[in-house]
């Protein structure tokens, strides 16, 4: 990180507290925190460091053996932060100036993990001063704590509640640190006068006194009490994802731009043709750009890319024709293709009218009159349409998607055609080996099919989220009962 | 990844009525059985389960199915559990351990209020002695 120390090129310069700034790749999902913000917080000792933990631990462990105990390095090793190959790391005389220090080290890193306290979560080992849950005192690594995320909003779920606590359940989790009492690596150079040249470890521990090392870790102090969210000590799990507001409010403005959606129809003799959808985003500039204003900071690629948003306002009426549409919704996609279908249908039912009028016209005497009205007619007609809306013959009609005014998302569309249901995500299921046993056709990823009533109120969220609520059209094909007649 | 040591307590010490042991080629994926409670219509009968531990695990619940058929308001025909922890109110806290310890304890206590098996949990509604009679039928029938 920035503040290093010019004059010691010491293997803690890129650590604190003999602890890592980057995670020990305990778990291997994405990363969607932020991570600078991780780090300066941990620079701050507001949270603990990423310290490399132990697959097990006993109490009467000797040194090599609790350093033998800590897990691998991460893979992607950036840079050997904090660990072992330190031999090779050109170690001037710089704080131990007189000892060969690698030893006395190693020592004191295994000193680190002293009644280490075991993460209830991930189930390793970690020095004592890890972190503690604000609201119920107990411990949680680092590693888990930045997993711990409120849910993603969707669609048809526009709300973002706070993540609680794993422990207690209480609302807006965070963590309290209580840092060491010595101080090495990022930061320590400015405390460093006051301590001694190497940090005595058994100090571990905020109290200090080498009694601590001998109650059980949660026993040194009383127990404390539950903490604000508020508190400016506590680092709660929203401020390590400052985007989660934006987040919400894109999901919003997804919803808002879908009920406004409109589908523009054409009439064509009794018929109605669509030929066309709106994009509610034309009716929500206003929105958008209040969502970017508000919101803790905001990473620059966020904001940049809801600018592109509103800038894009502009050219979402060419989009509506279904020209140039890159980073179209998939959504929308399927909807032009459904009307693409219908069209074709609507022209091969048109010249089968036109050939049966002609056929009973050769038989009748009538022929000369319907000559007025020639095949070829009808095939120019409908092309008309996807090219471009141009002094249309027509009336042209605007409906209103989902039968309902613009807030309404209500998923009481039974009607919704299957073809432009996305697909469900299948990725869970791909993992999943084959079952064994009966029923084998039943994969445990899909405890949601549409046909059973789960539980109450989330499952029916959970199953709409897969049916976002699309704007109901008639489509002819495929679909039997939505066909009017 | 906590998955072994996890896997290892489960196995070394495992909790009364449960066992769970992994798949030698997938360590996710779980065969589970359960016994049934004493005093539930369930009462002798030993189910099958399976388990399988997404990637997110344990950020994300695990996933449980009943391989044997059960009759109970809260499990359907596919052998699909309705239970909160499994969904909305799961918690990294949360263990394996804990998740079949809570399925044990929902075959003691059906809640027909917040069914999956609609019909099922109807006939435990209206006539709990006779819907009791058909689980037990069926404990003896697929869960011997």
């Amino acid at each position: 990180m920035g503040n290093t120390s010019s004059s010691s090129r010491d293997r803690h310069d890129d650590s604190v507290d003999l602890g890592a700034l980057t995670p020990q790749g305990i778990y291997t999902g994405p990363q969607d925190w932020n991570q600078s913000v991780v780090a300066q917080l941990i620079i701050d000792r507001k949270l603990a460091p990423f310290y490399r933990p132990l697959e097990d631990y006993e109490e009467d462990w000797d040194d090599d053996r609790i350093l033998a105990a800590r897990k691998g390095e991460p893979q992607p090793a950036s840079d050997g932060n904090t660990t072992p190959p330190h031999h090779s790391s050109p170690r001037s005389a710089s704080k131990s100036s007189a000892r060969p220090a690698t030893t006395r080290d190693r020592i004191n890193e295994a000193q680190l993990y002293y009644k280490a306290v075991e993460c209830p979560i991930c189930f390793l080992y970690y020095p004592r001063n890890i972190n503690r849950s604000r609201c119920c005192d107990q411990e949680i690594c680092t590693e888990c704590f930045v997993q711990i995320k409120r849910a993603d909003p969707t669609p048809t779920n526009l709300v973002s509640e706070p993540a609680s606590c794993p422990y207690c359940v209480e609302p807006n989790f965070g963590i309290f640190y209580t840092p060491p009492s010595w101080r090495v690596g990022i930061g320590s150079d400015q405390a460093a006068s006051h301590h001694g040249p190497r940090p005595d470890l058994n100090r571990l521990g905020s109290s200090g006194t080498s009694t601590d090392v001998q109650g059980p870790s949660g026993s040194q102090k009383a127990r404390r009490k539950s903490m604000s969210h508020t508190n400016f000590a506590v680092v709660t799990v929203d401020q390590i994802r400052p985007d989660w507001e934006d987040k919400l409010n894109a999901m919003k403005a997804v919803a808002a731009r879908r009920a406004n959606r409109r589908i523009i129809m054409r009439q064509v003799g009794d018929r109605l043709i669509p030929v066309g959808i709106t994009s509610g985003r034309i009716a929500q500039p206003v929105d958008g750009g209040g969502g970017s204003g508000e919101g803790t900071p905001p990473e620059g690629g966020r904001r940049s890319r809801r600018h592109r948003d509103n800038n894009g306002a502009a050219s979402e009426f060419t989009n509506m024709y279904g020209i140039g549409m890159p980073g179209q919704d998939l959504e929308e996609l399927m909807l032009m293709e459904a009307m693409r279908l219908s069209l074709l249908e609507h022209e091969a039912q048109q010249r089968r009218q036109q050939q049966e009028q002609q056929g009973s016209a050769s038989n009748s005497n009538n022929a000369e009159s319907n000559n007025s009205r020639p095949p070829s007619g009808s095939s120019s007609l409908p092309s008309s349409f996807i090219s471009s809306s141009s002094s249309p013959p027509a009336p042209t009609l605007v409906a209103t998607s989902a039968n309902g005014p613009p807030t309404g998302t209500s998923p009481g569309n039974t009607a919704q055609p299957r073809s432009l249901t996305p697909t469900l995500p299948g990725g869970l299921r791909d993992t999943l080996p084959p079952l064994p046993h009966e029923n084998g056709n039943t994969s445990l990823s899909t405890p949601t099919t549409s046909s059973i009533p789960l539980h109450s109120a989330s499952s029916t969220t959970e199953s709409l989220d897969h049916s976002p609520s699309l704007p109901r059209i008639v489509l002819p094909e495929g679909n039997g009962a939505e066909t009017s007649t | 990844m906590a998955l072994p040591k996890e896997t290892q307590r489960l196995v070394a010490d495992p909790a009364p009525g449960i066992s769970a042991a992994p798949h030698d080629d997938n360590l996710r994926y779980f065969d589970v059985s359960i016994t049934g409670p004493d005093g539930s219509p369930f009462q002798g009968g030993v189910f099958r389960l399976e388990l399988y531990l997404p990637e997110e695990y344990p950020m994300s619940p695990p996933k449980v199915r009943f391989l044997t058929k059960i009759y109970h308001p809260n499990i359907d025909k596919l052998g699909r559990i309705c239970l909160d922890i499994l969904k909305d109110k799961w918690s990294p806290a949360l263990q394996i351990r804990t998740v079949l310890l809570s399925i044990q304890a929902l075959l003691s206590a059906p809640n027909p209020d917040d069914p999956l098996a609609t019909d099922v949990a109807k006939h435990y509604k209206e006539n709990e002695a006779a819907a009791k009679a058909v689980s037990r039928e069926w404990t003896e029938k697929y869960a011997q």
